[in-house]
């Protein structure tokens, strides 16, 4: 699946909004902002985004990859998934 | 057990100040279906609807002293009134009934307002002085029984429940976003708030006199007091954890043989954990006929505990009733319950108790044990445990391995917050710098429920803009609590936010009195409450095992496996019992619909809709989804009930 990261960033940064951030004023989700310091990042929250992830991209996220630095912001998750996508390419 | 209701003004021309009470007290008959007391003088009203537990034939209240000067009504019970009978016959007062009410109004008169201070029990009580025109109101301890006041109109008004308040058209009932901030936050309102405006909770432990003048003097006479735990003068310093075990076990006999005291048969609830299988073990010392039990099953498997209930019952030889409940039931009965809770909550466990103490009540039975409280004296909660790990980290930010003592926590949940160890420690690891505010404990708590908070309408939140919950609750913690262990802390704040604001409101009395069941609270016994706080808090939280002592106070009575189990919180299906195949019940779409959120204001329809099709694709999995979606429902539901005076859906 060839998808830029430009396209990668917006689905994702929807996805938090749509799903994680119900009520929060879209404008605080910078690309670099911590899900953790926006209080929306447990453990729950997490298992919503792998189930996002591996449903829109197909793959399957590895438990030892489940890190901050893959999931803590738009800017971690998407990059992630780009390389994710690179491996399978 | 009871409910009851009054003023103390000329609200309306005396002639009409009966109906006025009648008005008021009907609206309590879940409370008290035996039977309907009233006193009325000038000036005065008190109204009693009576569930008949002690004195069956002559215990009707209102009741008097020898010569009518001093009046009560009551709802409770006091556990040591055969003991106090005695004392006060020896000092040569005179009784004209066999119940326990009317030791109040002896005590009164022989010790004021110090009478509070004699009782074992749980209680709310009204006493009307005629001689000096000063109306007593008094809490129990911990807010076992619930006790609410308004003033209007120039006429002081008080009732077991608020909507008898509202039933003799004290004034409209408003909600406050304010309030409704710290129901959000907390799970319910802290004493003296209410989420209505200008309608008060009577805090547990406090007395309230009205004077003759009008004066009003809002005063403590108990509170949970660790001083005895710590310092020089520590009550077991240098003692034997033996000896304490002993003692408290002797405590518990003592406390459930009071509480056993009816003249109805007593039952008990019985969850499978250590708590209740103890209080069971115990009261079957006391009788040669089996103990007549109940429990709450769940058809969701992540809920059920019917395995270690099933193993106790067998252990004990209980006559023993199972109510299986799944979501539809939780869902239907959701509004029922609002009504009784009178408040918003952020889960549903409620219900099933509910639903329970119905059960109860169909088996002939009135009175049931409950193992409430435990957690509460001894240590028993979760958040305890992670304070400790947290505080433990706290001194070592950078340690790699503290945090992961975190992992052997939540093990019971399906969604634990442990399951991905690094996000367990981004989570947890938020609020460390709070480290030394005594507060510290429930800051992972309070920081998941109030995500709530961000669906309020602008409004509303401009309304509550203020709300700082840490701020809040550190306002009313004692300046002694500086000195007390941080278990010691938490504790005390445990009690004064979720037990007396949810444990025993939302899922204590009112879930029982819904179904004219009185819950009784051994744990809670004030005796063993002063015991377990005196004690060093690792004989409680011993590492990471929890209620140490009781565990070993109760050992030779349970199952190994019962006696050694860790604790499993008492929880239910949430957001996902309001939706059947992804359609919501006809209630929950109205009162969630974007006209109905408008209507009342509290709400952004945008993202509460958003959290409601969340929630009927099935895709709401956390606690703070759930809770807020709960919240919001319970919110919408206060105000159908109470403000715009609806009808039960």
């Amino acid at each position: 699946m060839a998808v830029d990261e430009g396209t990668l960033r917006t689905e994702v940064r929807t996805f938090l909004l749509d799903n994680l951030l119900l009520a929060r004023d879209p404008a605080e989700l910078s690309d670099d902002a911590s899900l953790v310091d926006l209080g929306v990042i447990d453990s729950t929250a997490v298992l919503e985004i792998v189930v996002f992830l591996e449903e829109r991209y197909a793959f399957k996220v590895r438990e030892a990859e489940l890190l901050p630095e893959n999931f803590g912001s738009v800017l971690a998750i998407s990059g992630y998934v780009a390389r994710r996508l690179a491996e399978a390419a | 057990m009871c409910g009851l209701a009054g003023f103390l003004g000329e609200p309306v021309p005396g002639g009409e100040q009966g109906a006025l009470l009648e008005r008021m007290i009907t609206r309590l008959q879940h409370r008290g279906p035996d039977g309907y007391g009233f006193h009325v003088e000038p000036g005065v009203g008190l109204a009693h609807a009576r569930l008949s537990i002690i004195d069956l034939a002559t215990g009707e209240q209102p009741i008097r002293n020898a010569d009518g000067s001093t009046w009560t009504v009551f709802n409770g019970e006091i556990f040591n009134y055969v003991e106090l009978r005695a004392t006060l016959e020896a000092q040569g007062h005179r009784f004209y009934t066999q119940s326990d009410t009317e030791v109040i109004v002896h005590l009164y008169d022989r010790y004021g307002d110090a009478f509070v201070e004699h009782l074992n029990g749980q209680f709310a009580i009204v006493v009307w002085d005629r001689r000096r025109r000063r109306l007593v109101l008094a809490r129990d301890r911990v807010g076992i029984r619930p006790l609410f006041y308004r003033r209007s109109g120039g006429t002081f008004w008080f009732a077991s429940e608020m909507k008898a308040l509202f039933a003799a058209g004290t004034g409209q009932a408003t909600l406050a976003p304010a309030a409704l901030a710290q129901a959000l936050t907390f799970w319910g309102t802290l004493d003296p708030d209410t989420v209505f405006e200008d309608v008060h909770s009577l805090p547990p432990g406090h007395l309230l006199t009205i004077e003759s003048d009008g004066r009003e003097h809002l005063r403590p006479w108990w509170d949970w007091d660790f001083d005895a735990a710590t310092g020089a003068g520590a009550r077991w310093r240098g003692r034997n954890r033996d000896q304490a075990v002993a003692e408290l076990r002797e405590l518990l006999v003592d406390a459930v043989r009071l509480q056993l005291r009816a003249d109805v048969p007593v039952g008990a609830y019985l969850s499978g954990g250590l708590d209740s299988s103890g209080l069971v073990a115990l009261a079957r010392r006391f009788s040669d006929a089996p103990v007549r039990t109940f429990s709450v099953a769940f058809a969701d498997a992540e809920f059920d505990e019917r395995a270690h209930q099933q193993a106790m019952v067998a252990h004990l030889g209980c006559a023993h009733t199972t109510l299986e409940v799944d979501r539809a039931a939780i869902g239907a009965a959701f509004p029922r319950l609002i009504w009784h809770t009178e408040t918003p909550v952020l889960r549903t466990a409620a219900v099933p108790l509910m639903l329970l103490s119905a059960a109860v009540r169909a088996a002939g039975y009135k009175v049931v044990l409950t193992g409430e409280g435990a957690d509460e004296v001894f240590g028993g909660y979760d958040l305890f445990k992670e304070a400790k790990v947290r505080r433990f980290w706290a001194r070592q930010r950078d340690s790699r391995w503290r945090p992961r003592l975190l992992e052997r926590l939540y093990g019971y949940l399906a969604n634990s917050p442990v399951r991905s160890p690094a996000f367990a420690q981004a989570f947890f690891g938020q609020g460390l710098e709070h480290l030394h505010r005594p507060v510290f404990a429930h800051v992972p708590r309070w920081t998941t429920s109030a995500r709530a908070l961000a669906f309020l309408s602008p409004q509303a939140r401009a309304a509550c803009a203020d709300f700082d919950p840490l701020a809040f609750v550190e306002a009313r913690l004692p300046v002694r609590a500086g000195t007390w262990s941080p278990l010691a802390r938490d504790q005390y704040v445990e009690a004064h936010t979720l037990l007396s604001g949810y444990l025993l409101w939302s899922q204590g009395d009112r879930v029982a009195m819904a179904n004219s069941v009185e819950g009784r609270v051994p744990y809670l016994d004030h005796r063993v409450i002063e015991f377990a706080n005196a004690l060093p808090a690792h004989w409680k939280l011993r590492g990471l095992t929890e209620k140490d002592i009781l565990r070993r106070a109760l050992a030779d009575l349970l199952p190994p496996d019962i006696a050694a189990r860790p604790k499993q919180p008492y929880r239910a299906p949430d957001a996902a019992s309001f939706f059947v195949d992804g359609e919501p019940l006809d209630y929950v779409a109205d009162l969630m619909s974007t006209d109905r959120l408008r209507a009342t204001g509290l709400f952004d329809p945008v993202p509460a809709g958003r959290l409601f099709d969340k929630a009927r694709a099935g895709r709401v999995a956390g606690f703070a989804d759930n809770q807020a979606f709960v919240g919001i429902l319970s919110t919408q539901l206060v105000d159908h009930l109470f403000v715009r005076g609806g009808g039960l859906p």
